[in-house]
Order: structure tokens, then sequence, then C-alpha cells
């Protein structure tokens, strides 16, 4: 008897866990783009009326639970969100290795379609090791449009892994070519516990030297990927349920610096 | 209806690969590996986790382990029962110094009642220690040879107490013990 209640239990866990992904996927609509390199990229949307656009990397679509909530709950809040899935566009496994793989033109080619979409204020976002895959993509767009770059309003960053090497202790963190190359103003959210946190300040140092103004949080009581883990701590589980909000947060702190 | 057996389809797979991804960053990194180091050596003057004041120096004549870690760190905690055994095969001119890394009192203690570390903690409260050893992840550690300067680092974590490591570990005490004390009879 206990088997079977724990079977039904699991049941409608499972189902709870699907039907509420399938309810904020509903709120989206999927949009084909075509890449410059000739395949199509699948773009899910989130329509809003407001005047802010969130453009994510890389690379699934969104399809996290805790991602989707919160752009579903961003958009109804009147800020329009692009989720590309970019590794499913070129038949990448999604892998972490896989990230390399993405061309920058594709990034460049998505982030002029977002800005030619509207007169929204485009931001780009993305996390972990997403972040290599936005900042290549987005040097070259900087590169190519010198003259434009306040068509782009800035960058959240959600605790990036943007080291080019494993981390060598006694040593200073070496980073991708792209990290200060930017001039976009950059956000960057990072866990407060993580070993990561601690190169925090470093991070900022390097990614100003291209001219970006940059401005970081620690989010107290979180690890790294903490929107993604199964096993949450309290305050992650909070920070998740108040993804949205540290998003938006984050926009605000972007329009405050270059003010 | 199409749709949704799609998208359940697609979350099973997502959680096997997740599992997989799990499980593996869970599996101690057996790859890490000493690093020579040529950098110089930081000073280090903490406090236990019981308040007892230590400083590096006056470990001059043994080999120390400087390992930084946090109770957070998955690979931290799977690999310190390998330290406790790597401590009592190599003996009393071995010693291991575990800073943790900026976290309470509180939640340190917790982790040594249940991980049962047989090695001293030490607390880095305001992360100096860390910004002085540039440390930017963890476990990081740091193989600080019997005349006080660091041979080896390591990221990640590994089983201390396999017989490659006691063997690379006890040739670098003995050579380095004889040295200090030729010093000494030299001095």
């Amino acid at each position: 008897m206990k088997n079977y209640s724990s079977a039904i239990s699991w049941f409608i866990a499972v189902a709870f866990f699907l039907a509420q992904g399938y309810s904020a996927a509903q709120d989206s609509e999927i949009l084909p783009f075509d890449l410059p390199g000739g395949d199509i990229v699948d773009i899910r949307l989130y329509k809003a009326d407001g005047d802010k656009l969130l453009l994510g990397f890389a690379c699934d679509e969104g399809t996290g639970q805790a991602a989707m909530d919160a752009a579903s709950v961003l958009s109804d809040t009147e800020m329009e969100i692009w989720m590309p899935d970019l590794l499913s566009a070129h038949f990448l496994p999604k892998l972490k290795s896989s990230l390399a793989e993405i061309p920058a033109e594709d990034v460049v080619a998505l982030i002029n379609a977002a800005i030619a979409s509207s007169d929204k204020q485009v931001y780009l976002i993305s996390s972990g090791g997403g972040s290599t895959v936005l900042l290549r993509g987005l040097v070259q767009w900087e590169q190519e449009n010198p003259d434009r770059l306040d068509a782009l309003s800035g960058v959240v960053l959600l605790y990036p892994r943007l080291n080019a090497t494993p981390p060598e202790p006694g040593k200073d963190p070496v980073y991708i070519d792209a990290v200060g190359q930017t001039r976009t103003p950059i956000a960057i959210l990072e866990g407060a516990r993580t070993p990561n946190s601690w190169a925090l300040s470093a991070l900022k140092e390097k990614m100003q030297a291209g001219g970006s103004l940059v401005t970081t949080a620690l989010i107290p009581g979180v690890r790294g990927f903490f929107y993604e883990r199964d096993k949450q701590n309290l305050p992650e589980n909070i920070a998740t349920s108040q993804l949205a909000g540290l998003v938006r947060a984050s926009v605000v702190k972007l329009k405050l610096l270059t003010q | 209806m199409k749709k949704f057996i799609l998208l359940i389809a697609v979350k099973v797979l997502a959680l096997s690969a997740l599992i997989g991804v799990v499980v593996y960053t869970m599996m101690p990194a057996g790859a890490a590996e000493l690093k020579p180091f040529d950098g110089a050596t930081p000073a280090l003057r903490l406090n236990t986790l019981q308040g007892e004041a230590v400083d590096l120096e006056q470990y001059k004549g043994k080999l120390v382990m400087v390992q930084f870690w946090a109770t957070y760190c998955t690979p931290c905690r799977i690999e310190m029962p390998s330290m406790n055994r790597l401590q009592t095969k190599l003996g009393e001119n071995f010693v291991i110094l575990a800073v943790d890394m900026g976290e309470e009192a509180a939640e340190v203690q917790q982790f040594v009642d249940e991980v049962k570390p047989e090695f001293t903690i030490l607390m880095d409260e305001d992360g100096s220690a860390l910004a002085e050893w540039k440390v930017f992840a963890a476990p990081a550690t740091f193989i600080v040879d019997p005349a006080g300067k660091i041979q080896y680092t390591m990221f990640g974590a590994t089983e201390w107490d396999s017989d490659e490591m006691v063997v690379e570990l006890q040739a670098l005490m003995q050579r380095d013990l004889s040295i200090t004390r030729t010093t000494s009879k030299n001095d």
C-alpha cells in the first residue's frame, strides 16, 4: 500500500512538473529565423507591449522550468523575451563543449534582428557557459557596428563562467579573449556561495578594460547555477522564485549605470 | 496533444541528461594532478575554528598541505576522508591546514561534525587569505615544502591517499627534509 501511494505521489509530482512547463511554454510562440550559415533557429518568443526586449543566449530555447517561468512573468510585466535555440539549430548536444561551436555570426544576426524588430531597448542575457557565446557575438557585433553601439542597452550575465582554462591556484584567472573587448554596459549576478564570487572583482576589472561599464551583485546564500539545481537550499529556492525580479533589477541597474 | 507528448519526451530526455551530468560532476576528479609552482609563498596567519592563532611559519621543517575549501563544495566533501587517511600515512612530519573560504563558524562546525576532518580547519571569514593566495576555485590545494616554499598546486579533488600520491609526497618530504637538515648543519 505504501508503495502504491508513493507511486501515485510520484505520478502527481511528475504530472505537476510537466503541466507547469507546458503552461509556461503555452505563453510563448516559436518563431523560425534564418541564420547566416543557412540553418534555421527556433526562437521561443514571449511577446509584450513594453519598451524592453531581452534576447537570451545560448541555447536551449529557454526550456528550463525556471527560465520559462521567469520569461513568462517578465513578458507579463511588459518585457519581451526572445530565446533562440542555437544548439538545436546546429544539431549540437547540450554540452558545455558545444558552446564553442556556435558561430558568433549567429549571435550578431539575432542581435540585428532584435534591434530591427521594434523600437524597444534591447538587452542581452545569458548564464554560465552561455556567457561565452554571448560575449563572442557581442564583440563581433560591436566591431561591425561601431557607430550604433547605443542600439544595445546592456547585458545581464547570471553566474558567468568565462574562464579560458581551468583555474590554477596561485595564479590570476585566464578569461576568454572576448572578456575586456566589449563596450556595452554589463550587469553580473553571481551566487555568494561559489568560489567564483572571489573572482568577481577581477572579472569586473577585466571586463571594464574594453570600455564596458560593469556592475556586479552577489546573491546571498546562493550557489552558481542556482535555478537549475535539483536540490536547492532555501535561499536558492527563494532566488529562483524571484528570478524575474532579479533580471528586472539588473536591467534597472544597467539603466542607472549609463545615466 | 502531439505537442504535449513531444514536450514530455523532451523533458524525460533532459532529465536523463541532467542526472548524467549530476553524477559526473559529483565524481572525484581523478584526473586532478599536482602542478609545479614557481611563484612566491604568501603569508598565512589565520585562526582555527576554535579560535587558536596559526601561522604557516610555525610548520617550517614539515610538509604542509594548504587547502582552500568550502562546505558547499561537493568535491571537497568527497575527498576529505582521503585527506584523513593521507595524514595517517604520512605521519607527524606532514600537516594539513584546510582554509574555509569565507563562511561562518556555525556552518563550518556543522560540516566538521558531519564529515569529521582530522586536521586543522582555519577560518578566512573576510577572504583576505583567498586574495593573497589567489584562489578562485575550490578545492584549491598548495603543497608547501619543509623550507616553507610552495612546490605544487592542484585544482580539483583527488584520492589523496592513493599509492602514487603518497609516494610523490613522501619523496618531497624526504628530499626537502634532507635539504633542510643539510642547511641546518651548515648553518
